[in-house]
């Protein structure tokens, strides 16, 4: 057992802190629009130049195949530059990207993968569907074979910048016959063309880059699939354990540095009345709740670096994270005080971390759907 | 970076759970806590909690060298009360100021604990040595790890109950309401068993934030055994309450546990002491 890390992994620490020292970008505006793509896009073409582009991803696809341990440094040292990791590079780098080298073919991969890498394509994802949320497997969105083409019609929702991107990976129904996770498709949908419409959705924290995204006739290559037709289910499970839990390293670092920014306030509003000690006694227990999380993370790397199959173990963790995130602005905003309902369109402001923390427990698999598989996966319990 | 124990650690434990049958003199001759390393007796001390074993090992753990022992803390209007066995061959202090051997103890009434497996008696301790502040973040460490133990045996077991108690024709476990109780208390035990092993790694590693480290796990493991030993009370339902059936006694061991490491109150000081960061 040892905390210490190898020299090599120091080194990179050191290397990537003094690269962000000078390059990182400053911190942006959330809202999508006002230069986001171009942004984000130079931002991916810098990591590019500078070899940092695609940590994970293996080096035969232009990636730089860290290990996991730097792979675990990336995130920390990047969330420490003001980074955030959820923006419109997520889907095409830590997920499309990935389904498309582990089932994609050669043609496939050279036409996808070097722009994402490059920063020349941003992607989207569509899977859910306004009646398919936690029962993915029970999306309706059809594709319809015509010719060397298949015809999309239906509703996508939770796609996080349609507005601003180049391609959706997504999942369709191909076939109605037989069980609902056989008969659904992996494709690419080129999101430059008619009868595609996107229409934001407005959420808790107002402008937001969720959209639903609706087709008309919207047609796509065969060329487009990856896997075979009516083998998606498959092809989408290939990747679902990608990245899990570490990925999540940033948000887990900016929420420590939430708690730290909460006891700084509840210093300057001298919090100390007898009425008020419990808020110090929540401020304790949030600190040990962050470092909880964060040792749960490196619990499941160690694990993970010897099993080197991550397992539900990571249920556990996004749990704990729901439920941290949850609390921990739930504190802030009581430590603030009435300034804390000043909305501000900053996801640095308190009152914008407590909004966006009332999604922790649904985005992603909802705490719920996370406990009946710990409770059964991980724990035996009957199904 | 390696959170997870090694050889030497599971060697150990694995040492430990063969002697868990014998009398408390027995696992102590036959060298059943013997550790060569702080990370190694962190997970003596999960092995104990999990196996709900006799709160003296516990104490015999935390004395060093080992020892028969017992554990005095002061009570808020004076003297002391002593936990652990009348025939303890040592008397650990344990106050604010850290941890002394008690010369002597002037024992006034035995009363019955909330746990009715650890024996309990209002006294004095009279005072020795300086306390020892190292010691205290040694053995709250080891606290720490006992309750981590108790939080995982207390889901093994409920866990276990669910699987065969059957009501309206299924196992109580099918239902969600069963089963989401259930994984709560996994995400608890995984917490402080993380927790845990990086305050034991800092510590033995002699990092700075040791102390801090150490305040986390006891924190969050006493929170773990405290909430799961109540989960594994409510999975058993009325079989839960009566003494025959153990269940309750994680929750029971983690409350006493949790006043013998001078309650939240002394962890909390520790964690608003230093930055997460």
């Amino acid at each position: 057992m040892e905390l210490a890390v190898s020299p090599e992994d120091d080194a990179f620490r050191a290397e990537l802190r003094a690269w962000l020292e000078t390059n990182a970008p400053p911190p942006t505006p959330t809202e999508v629009g006002a230069g986001l793509r171009a942004r984000d896009l130079a931002w991916q073409r810098a990591l590019h130049d500078a070899g940092y582009a695609g940590i994970s991803w293996p080096r035969e696809y232009g990636g730089r195949g860290l290990s996991l341990t730097q792979q675990m440094i990336w995130y920390e040292e990047t969330a420490r530059a003001g980074i955030s990791h959820v923006n419109s590079l997520f889907v095409g780098l830590s997920h499309a990207g990935p389904t498309i080298i582990a089932c994609g073919t050669d043609e496939q991969k050279a036409r996808w993968l070097p722009p994402i890498l490059r920063g020349e394509a941003i992607w989207c994802q569509g899977f859910s569907e306004p009646g398919a949320g936690s029962d993915l497997a029970a999306l309706q969105t059809r594709a319809e074979r015509d010719g060397d083409h298949l015809v999309l019609n239906g509703v996508k929702i939770w796609t996080s910048y349609a507005q601003v991107a180049d391609f959706q990976e997504m999942l369709v129904r191909t076939s109605s016959d037989g069980p609902k996770h056989q008969g659904i498709t992996w494709l690419v949908c080129d999101m430059r063309q008619p009868g595609i419409e996107i229409r934001p959705v407005r959420t808790l924290v107002r402008e937001s880059h969720f959209c639903e995204v609706h087709y008309h006739d919207v047609r796509v290559p065969l060329a487009n699939v990856v896997g075979d037709v009516d083998d998606g289910w498959r092809v989408a499970r290939a990747t679902l354990a990608y990245e899990h839990g570490i990925a999540n390293l940033g948000q887990q670092v900016r929420l420590a540095e939430t708690v730290e920014r909460i006891v700084t306030l509840a210093r300057e509003r001298d919090v100390d009345s007898p009425i008020e000690s419990d808020l110090w006694a929540r401020i304790a227990d949030a600190r040990a709740d962050v470092a909880a999380l964060r040792a749960m993370t490196y619990t499941m790397i160690s694990r993970v670096a010897r099993e080197s199959v991550p397992g539900p173990e990571g249920s556990l963790v996004k749990l704990q994270y729901g439920d941290v995130s949850q609390r921990v602005h739930a504190l802030g905003l009581e430590v603030m005080g009435v300034e804390a309902l000043h909305f501000v369109p900053d996801d640095h402001a308190l009152s914008y971390g407590y909004l966006a923390s009332l999604a922790a427990t649904i985005g992603g698999g909802t705490s719920e759907i996370q406990r009946t598989i710990v409770a059964e996966r991980l724990l035996g319990l009957p199904r | 970076m390696d959170l997870l124990p090694g050889p030497a650690e599971d060697a150990a434990v694995a040492r430990l759970e063969s002697l868990l049958d014998q009398p408390v003199d027995a696992v102590l001759s036959a060298g059943g806590l013997d550790a060569t390393s702080l990370t190694a007796e962190a997970q003596l001390a999960v092995a104990l909690g999990r196996a709900r074993a006799p709160i003296d090992l516990t104490f015999a753990l935390l004395a060093e060298p080992r020892a028969r022992a017992a554990v005095a803390v002061p009570r808020p209007g004076g003297g002391h009360l002593r936990f652990g066995p009348p025939e303890a061959d040592v008397v650990l202090r344990w106050d604010d100021d850290g941890i002394a051997v008690a010369s002597e103890f002037v024992a006034h009434e035995v009363v019955e604990c909330l746990d009715p497996t650890t024996p309990m008696v209002v006294g004095e301790a009279s005072s020795s040595g300086p306390p020892s502040a190292a010691a205290a973040t040694r053995a709250t460490l080891l606290v720490a790890g006992v309750c981590a133990g108790l939080a995982r045996g207390a889901l093994d077991m409920a866990v276990a109950y669910a699987t065969v108690r059957e009501q309206f024709g299924r196992p109580i476990g099918a239902n969600q309401a069963i089963k989401h109780l259930c994984a709560d208390a996994a995400t608890r035990s995984e917490a402080a068993w993380a927790s845990l092993n990086y305050a034991s790694v800092s510590l033995a590693e002699a990092r700075d934030d040791a102390e801090f480290r150490v305040a986390v796990a006891a924190r969050v493991a006493l929170d773990a055994a405290l909430s799961n030993g109540r989960t594994n009370i409510q999975v058993h339902g009325g079989r839960g309450y009566t003494l025959d059936a153990p269940a309750a006694g994680f929750l029971l061991r983690a409350r006493v546990l949790e006043q013998i490491v001078g309650g939240t109150r002394r962890l909390r000081r520790v964690l608003l002491a230093q930055s997460s960061l």
